[in-house]
């Protein structure tokens, strides 16, 4: 602690999308917590009677083709489809800035060693780690999240590293040296903070590209199954209805787009607002 | 027959809500070297960069009508052919994935020299400016070479374009003392031998007693006094000039 | 008594070459200097006389090729410890480039006080004093503690740089080219300020300029250096006149006092 705001407060100008990315994204959080309650119907509960109806004022955006309510599943989905990329996001995160920061700052061959696992990493693609998890271990979220987490992790880490270098030669890391404080202190004071924020763009922006990893993987029947609702089941169930019943694979494939939008405007935004450069007084 | 000048009325530059440089008006005579003095802030580089309507982003420009001889000009037609610019930091001025050579060619091709006579006149001045190793410096980029050689580099194709005029942005603040005294030797021997006509931005009163012939006290964005070298360091009149001179009087006399 | 002992210093780097070794580049050679509690030394020398790299000696930064740098008895370079610790408290440096030498995203008043922070056991609050007077002290108000460092000028910043190696009240301050990028009025302010500082605590500094005039105005000792050697140590005094060409060289380039331009009548604008 110090007796000075480490940071002090910058007035948070509202840009349009810095306030559309938040708002929708928000707004996908929400349903993410509330959806279970939120959702007029249960998500689960099938009716066969009520298959492929058009949308009705009991059911809003109709019902799929075992009659359950599609904007239910909509909702709840809302939970896996984020939760399952944030979580990896998380993995991804804890791993890359750990093996970058350290290979970044201490250098030498540590760094030369961890770069070479690194490679090894990175060389895997992530429907071949999919698939080889699946086999090892059946299907399911969990190993999808831990596909996509290990295909993803080294790409972080050159990154945290290349800014950890970049920060590496800078002044005032000589002056916190020279004012006595450790490397420690050096790496999670001055140097996190600094990378913090091109990190957090890059993980924003990332954030799409890894909802459609957990959709397409999910669509290709390698991770969330059916009858769990989940955007990318959704379209893989819905697959055989596309000339027929095209609303199936829009609403759900709507809300990935929505969502990849969402949290691309917010990377944005947070770039533009994160970059020091662009320092309006 | 009146001497040729370049002359400067009311400009003004302002940024969203303030006046940074007021109704600023000045002539330059070919031969003589006017410098424009004040301390950091005053406006003095952006009258020198709006002069030519080089200005920044987010800056307006208004009124700044340029005369040569008495004919009216507009910015663009002056930048280049009638007055060359040196600023203060060189290494902005040049292209980095360019080489010296290249640079040059571009000067030359706009008034129209190419091949074997642009090659000539690329040796020549170089020579003038103490650059002699003509060879190695054509074929260098920015960053081998120091930043005093860049400045002298800056006076080399100022002198390829053959303007009459050179605007000097503080050309010396970034370089150490040895530096300094050959450009400034450098600038001095254009002016007397080329009659080129000069508006010397700076803060150091130090470089207006080498050069200056003429000059003007600039505080907040506007013209605060107007004289001759001599007669301002005799009696300034204006606080700003008097604030200059006593730092300027410490420095190279007493002791603290 | 002597802070800081240079003893037969060399020091050099060897330029990469790509297969094999390349060549080896002398950059200081047979320094041999003390300095003593208390005063003002000047280090003069044109860029590309190795003046910084002295420097980064003297503060341990680096370990020279040969001989030492001692504190205390102790060679700087091999301080680990609570003994570089106290190094540290003794001799601090301040930048010649002021922006890059603060943090982007932490406040000033944050950055000054950190060697308060890792050197000292103040409390808080004793700190939030320390940095108030300090930025008094250097003709910033107390509102500039709570800035960024972008929302400051180059004069502020490089003011609030000395703040920060002053903070922990060293017995030497090196100035590493710490005035060149200011102008003559703020060096002047704050030439006299840090003489005002000498004579009520007796800090010692070390002034490392290309400049003459301002070695001349507050420095009591004057060394010059060129190409990697020292080639003259004596006193500054009103006639201040060198035997080496080195320095002839750079009291020559200092700009004049009085107008030279010898001019007839001619019309004001």
């Amino acid at each position: 602690m110090s007796a000075f705001a480490a940071v002090p407060h910058k007035p948070l100008r509202l840009r349009w999308s810095l306030a559309a990315g938040a708002l929708l994204v928000s707004l996908l959080v929400l349903l993410a917590v509330f959806g279970q309650w939120l959702a007029p119907h249960d998500p689960d509960l099938i009716d066969v009677g009520q298959r492929l109806q058009p949308a009705s004022m009991s059911h809003w955006l109709g019902t799929d083709h075992l009659g359950r309510d599609l904007l239910s599943r909509l909702i709840v989905g809302t939970r896996l489809s984020l939760g399952s990329v944030l979580l990896t996001l998380s993995l991804v995160l804890a791993l890359g800035l750990l093996v970058g920061g350290v290979a970044g700052f201490v250098g030498g061959k540590l760094d030369l060693l961890l770069m070479r696992l690194c490679d090894m990493f990175m060389t895997f693609p992530t429907l071949v780690l999919a698939f080889f998890f699946v086999t090892l271990l059946g299907t399911g979220l969990t190993n999808v999240i831990v596909a996509i987490a290990l295909s993803h992790w080294a790409w972080y880490a050159r990154m945290v590293r290349g800014l950890v270098i970049a920060q590496r030669g800078r002044e005032y890391l000589l002056a916190a040296r020279l004012a006595g404080a450790s490397r420690w202190s050096r790496l999670r004071q001055h140097v996190v903070p600094n990378i913090a924020g091109p990190l957090l763009v890059l993980a924003t922006m990332d954030i799409g590209h890894m909802m459609l990893h957990v959709s397409g993987l999910s669509f290709l029947g390698l991770g969330v199954t059916p009858p769990t609702a989940e955007w990318g089941v959704m379209i893989n169930d819905a697959k055989e209805f596309i000339w027929t019943h095209p609303q199936l694979l829009l609403w759900p494939g709507l809300m990935i787009f929505f969502s990849v939008m969402a949290f691309n405007l917010l990377g944005d935004a947070l770039r533009d607002r994160l970059d020091p450069a662009q320092e309006r007084h | 027959m009146p001497t040729p000048t370049l002359e400067l009325r009311t400009l003004s530059v302002a940024s969203r809500n303030t006046l940074l440089v007021d109704q600023l008006s000045l002539q330059l005579h070919r031969g003589k070297v006017c410098a424009l003095v004040g301390s950091s802030g005053s406006g003095k580089s952006l009258s020198c960069l709006g002069m030519l309507d080089l200005l920044p982003q987010g800056l307006r420009r208004s009124g700044g009508e340029l005369l040569l001889d008495g004919v009216s000009l507009a910015p663009a037609q002056v930048r280049g052919h009638v007055a060359s610019l040196v600023l203060q930091n060189p290494r902005s001025a040049f292209n980095p994935v360019r080489s010296m050579a290249s640079h040059a060619q571009e000067t030359l091709k706009l008034r129209g020299v190419h091949g074997a006579d642009a090659r000539q006149q690329m040796i020549e001045c170089l020579a003038a400016v103490g650059l002699g190793d003509h060879q190695r410096v054509l074929e260098s980029f920015a960053f081998q070479l120091s930043g005093g050689m860049l400045q002298r580099m800056m006076i080399a194709l100022a002198l390829m374009a053959q303007t009459p005029y050179l605007l000097a942005d503080e050309p010396t603040s970034d370089l150490d003392a040895l530096s300094q005294a050959r450009f400034l030797e450098l600038l001095m021997e254009l002016v007397e031998g080329h009659g080129l006509g000069v508006l010397l931005v700076t803060h150091d009163m130090g470089v207006v007693a080498r050069c200056a012939d003429h000059v003007l006290v600039m505080d907040a964005g506007r013209i605060v006094e107007r004289q001759d070298t001599q007669g301002l360091f005799d009696a300034p009149a204006s606080a700003s000039a008097r604030t200059l001179l006593d730092a300027h009087h410490l420095l190279t006399g007493g002791h603290p | 008594m002597s802070l800081l002992r240079v003893q037969q210093v060399e020091h050099g780097y060897r330029s990469g070459g790509l297969l094999g070794r390349g060549k080896w580049l002398q950059v200081l050679e047979g320094i041999d200097v003390q300095f003593e509690a208390g005063q003002t030394t000047g280090l003069l020398g044109s860029s590309g006389s190795g003046k910084s790299t002295l420097a980064r000696l003297l503060l341990g930064l680096e370990r020279p090729s040969q001989g030492q740098v001692s504190f205390a008895g102790r060679d700087v370079s091999r301080l680990r410890g609570e003994a570089a610790r106290d190094f540290q408290r003794a001799v601090q440096l301040v930048f010649q480039d002021a922006p890059s030498a603060f943090n982007p995203q932490r406040s000033i008043g944050w950055s000054i006080a950190e060697p308060l922070r890792h050197l000292s056991t103040i409390s808080q609050a004793a700190q939030r004093q320390r940095v108030l007077q300090l930025l008094e002290q250097l003709g910033l108000s107390a509102e500039h503690a709570e800035r960024l460092p972008q929302q400051l000028s180059g004069g502020q910043l490089q003011r609030a740089n000395i703040a920060r190696a002053l903070a922990i009240s060293p017995q030497l301050v090196v100035l590493d080219e710490a005035l060149s990028n200011l102008d003559r009025v703020l060096q002047v302010q704050l030439l006299q300020r840090l003489e005002q500082l000498r004579r009520d605590t007796g800090t010692a500094f070390v002034l490392i300029s290309h400049d003459l005039s301002l070695v001349r105005y507050f420095c009591q000792r004057v060394m010059v250096l060129a190409d990697g050697r020292m080639v003259e140590d004596r006193s500054v005094d009103q006639e201040l006149s060198f035997q080496h060409s080195a320095g002839q060289q750079l009291q020559a380039a200092m700009l004049p006092s009085r107008p030279e331009r010898a001019r007839s009548e001619f019309d004001r604008a």
